[in-house]
């Protein structure tokens, strides 16, 4: 409930409730489903491999309500689950992986080559590439980017999945904005 | 990953240029991967660093266990028959005591909260 309050301040045009009232909502959604993947135990050789569940409702709200609301809903999300679960290096890596993936599958969107899983692919792999930037930079050791080698094929696999969920969420879960 | 009920549908969902794109990523993934490891040669010795800087250098050799400890956290390396691994830290995540064992030059462990890299020389 709280991130409906704060999405309000974001944009409180009349016109705009429904937005901003969906915005909240899945706001929500996306820190449950965050929680949810955090739960399950992967374990694998290089840190960084996961499905990116949040990552289905960055790529709905992108599609149905725009990349502004995209971006508001995903920094939403990593900053209220990084002070409720996780700390500031989380946020920090979060933030930058969704910020270079929300503007990569933006631009790959708007070319309209690709469909959701194209998409959704970009993002993944993006999203890991953004935060093993900061990673390098933050630890002044660019050794770090091969783990790109392993991330970009586990974060294809991942995006893959996560792109024919979406597409199949979009196609039978109506929104009326 | 296809919803048997709805195949035409699932179809539809992946465009030939998807395909295209993925099949680009894996193979260029794929085979930087392999031409990485082909050029890895088993490792002497581990660096340690803390913030960037080089605090220990350890032969791999001599089975031995490093204590870090610094302002961010403290890490127990643990050197064991050629490899290197991450047993303790008090860090959150612990991404680093479930990374596997390293031996190969130029892999590392890392653990982001704490600043620490160990790298194979």
């Amino acid at each position: 409930m709280r991130a409906n309050h704060d999405k309000k301040d974001i944009k409180n045009k009349p016109s705009n409730n429904r937005k901003t009232a969906l915005c909240g909502v899945m706001i929500a959604l996306a820190m449950v489903l965050s929680y949810l993947e955090s739960l399950i135990p992967f374990n694998f050789a290089v840190p960084g491999i996961k499905l990116g569940l949040a990552n289905m409702v960055t790529i709905i709200a992108m599609q149905r309500l725009g990349v502004k609301q995209a971006c508001a809903i995903s920094a939403g999300r990593i900053i209220l689950s990084g002070i409720l679960f996780g700390n500031i290096a989380v946020i920090i890596y979060s933030l930058a992986g969704a910020a270079l993936s929300i503007a990569v599958m933006w631009l790959v969107g708007r070319i309209k080559v690709f469909s959701l899983v194209g998409i959704s692919v970009c993002g993944a792999v993006s999203h890991n590439l953004g935060q093993l930037i900061v990673a390098a930079l933050l630890m002044e050791n660019t050794k770090i980017l091969y783990y790109m080698l392993v991330l970009a094929i586990t974060g294809t696999i991942a995006g893959i999945v996560i792109g024919i969920v979406s597409s199949i969420i979009m196609k039978n879960i109506k929104f009326n904005i | 990953m296809s919803d048997k009920t709805d195949s035409n549908s699932t179809k539809n969902i992946i465009k030939k240029s998807d395909i295209i794109l993925i099949a680009a990523i894996l193979i260029v993934a794929i085979l930087l991967f392999i031409i990485y490891r082909a050029n890895q040669k088993t490792g002497l010795s581990v660096n340690i660093y803390t913030s960037g800087e080089l605090v220990e250098t350890l032969s791999l050799d001599k089975d031995r266990e490093y204590e870090v400890d610094t302002e961010y956290g403290y890490n127990k390396v643990i050197i064991e028959d050629g490899s290197a691994y991450v047993v303790s830290a008090d860090c959150p995540d612990k991404i680093c005591v479930s990374h596997s064992p390293i031996s190969k030059t130029g892999e590392t462990i890392i653990c982001l909260p704490h600043k620490l890299v160990v790298e194979v020389k």
